[in-house]
């Protein structure tokens, strides 16, 4: 299958099959999701309405996590294979990564302000998320740190694969850092049990947000593959 | 072994002819322990309790800003694209130039890491756990720069974009070793912290030289 | 209605929540489609004027052409 799909053109007109499928579904999960989490559902018992954060930062925080896994995919298929198609993913995955990481932050911070009273915490899930956004803008800065764009692509590569590979390291490490400075303890253990009248509009955002990244990362790799045929062109013409 | 061993002694000697680099380093460290102190306030008990922090901390800012130079005089005389074409492995090439990368300038830091307890009123029953602990952080360190040398080589503002890419990195490595210090401040055991920091280095000791010879031959094949 | 948008006190921080997370979605979604329609609008130009002046100089072999 990837042998199939490693051919660029042959991968841009299955591309093109998905991107109206996956702009209906991201528009639609996004209405429907924020209908469902800021109207049709219920208040939390001990949160209030202030739970309704949760149905845009936890796919946020999971769009994060599994993009920058996703980023070590790809680069470990460019590296191995040294295809320039999994450069292009990488690329076309990194920036809405990011902005994930990003959005994930700022919207705990949103929800732990009115609920731990507190814009910031450094528990173990916040100060890992604050690492991978690091990773992410390492990553970014890397990969378009020299002068021509193709020459950051092998070393970005490899900073995604040693970054994957430390990623367990470093949610080890601020996890045990905080077990031992215990931050006087406002987040609930065990986690919340959600109700399941909860489980739909966070599941319908959930699907909406990853069909708008999905997009994201094709309409990118479309993008970045353009820009490469528009100057191949006008070297053709020059040339001529 | 033999080209190890080569590699090692060039190294150093090349380092040990031009001091200036270690020196300016060591100065750095010196400069911002002081400050730190002058930022925290010299309050000693107060000061005690984050002492470690402004050591670790210093350490961190005079070693991270020079990686970019660490295979500055190799890529510039050419004899890194002979290195790539020659049948050594690159890998021992790394291990040799972060070896002695870490005697010319993390020893001198651990030298003089004694008097910066004193400024920072630490109590120098603790030497010995800081010098393992910043021992072993800063040869870490020294293997995640010797990787951020490596991609960054010909980039545009490689200093501070191997400083981004190394820093995040290196919390694994800042959190053990501040946590073993301060274990040893509040008579807490401090063997486990210590045993993860040896962990991770070890991780990285496998880990990084590959991924950096690699890097490097990146960086010769594409100029 | 005001007690939706007051969501039982949390209204500036669930509505400043969402807020962001909807703009950075929308303010992607378009920079990338238009700089997407864009730089095809620009392909196909360049493509055109290309196509056109080989058949002006009457260089039709293979070699000369633009790749498809």
């Amino acid at each position: 299958m990837f042998d199939y799909l490693a051919n660029p053109t042959r991968f841009m007109r299955l591309a093109d099959y998905t991107v109206w499928p996956l702009r209906l579904i991201a528009a639609a999960g996004l209405l429907i999701g924020s209908w469902l989490g800021l109207a049709s559902s219920p208040a939390d018992y001990q949160q209030g309405d202030a739970v309704r954060l949760m149905y845009v930062h936890v796919p946020s925080a999971w769009l994060a996590l599994s993009s920058y896994l996703m980023l070590g995919l790809a680069s470990l298929f460019f590296i191995v294979w040294r295809h320039p198609l999994a450069d292009i993913a990488a690329r076309a995955i990194a920036p809405a990564g990011a902005g994930f990481a990003f959005l994930t932050l700022v919207t705990g911070a949103l929800w732990g302000a009115p609920i731990w009273g507190t814009w910031w915490v450094w528990d173990g899930r916040l100060t890992s998320m604050l690492v991978l956004f690091f990773f992410f803008i390492g990553y970014l800065a890397l990969a378009n740190g020299f002068d021509r764009p193709e020459r950051g692509a092998r070393p970005a590569a490899i900073l995604a694969m040693v970054g994957v590979l430390n990623l367990p390291i470093v949610k080890f490490s601020v996890d045990w850092w905080n077990t031992l400075h215990q931050p006087a303890s406002i987040l609930r253990s065990g986690g919340m049990a959600i109700d399941s009248a909860m489980l739909w509009p966070l599941f319908t955002m959930f699907a909406g947000l990853q069909a708008f990244f999905l997009l994201m990362v094709v309409q990118r790799m479309r993008l970045l593959l353009g820009q490469a045929r528009l100057a191949r062109l006008a070297d053709q013409q020059e040339a001529s | 072994m033999r080209f190890f061993l080569t590699c090692l002694a060039a190294d150093l000697r090349a380092s040990l002819t031009e001091p200036g680099d270690i020196l300016a380093q060591l100065g750095f460290f010196i400069m911002i322990t002081a400050l730190f102190v002058l930022a925290a306030g010299p309050e000693s008990d107060r000061l005690a309790l984050i002492g470690l922090a402004g050591l670790w901390m210093a350490a961190l800012a005079s070693m991270v800003p020079a990686f970019e130079r660490l295979y500055e005089a190799e890529a510039r005389s050419g004899w890194l694209d002979q290195l790539l074409v020659s049948p050594q492995p690159v890998w021992v090439f790394v291990l040799a130039k972060a070896a002695g990368y870490y005697i010319s300038h993390a020893v001198p830091l651990l030298l003089a890491s004694p008097l910066m307890m004193i400024w920072l009123t630490l109590p120098l029953a603790l030497l010995p756990v800081v010098l393992a602990s910043l021992g072993l952080g800063l040869a870490g360190l020294i293997l995640l720069g010797a990787l951020g040398a490596a991609l960054t080589l010909g980039a545009r503002r490689g200093a501070i974009l191997a400083a981004i890419l190394v820093l995040p990195l290196s919390v694994p490595l800042l959190i053990f070793g501040v946590l073993a210090g301060q274990a040893a401040l509040s008579q807490a055991p401090v063997a486990p912290h210590l045993q993860l920091l040896a962990a991770a280095v070890l991780f990285l000791l496998v880990l990084m030289p590959l991924a950096t010879g690699f890097a490097l031959r990146t960086a010769a094949e594409n100029g | 209605m005001a007690g939706f948008f007051a969501m039982g006190g949390y209204g500036a921080f669930v509505w400043t929540g969402w807020g962001l997370t909807l703009v950075f979605v929308l303010l992607l979604w378009l920079h990338t489609e238009t700089r997407l329609a864009k730089l095809q609008s620009q392909l196909q130009s360049q493509l055109q004027s290309q196509l056109q002046s080989q058949a002006e100089n009457g260089k039709t072999d293979a070699k000369n052409l633009p790749e498809a």
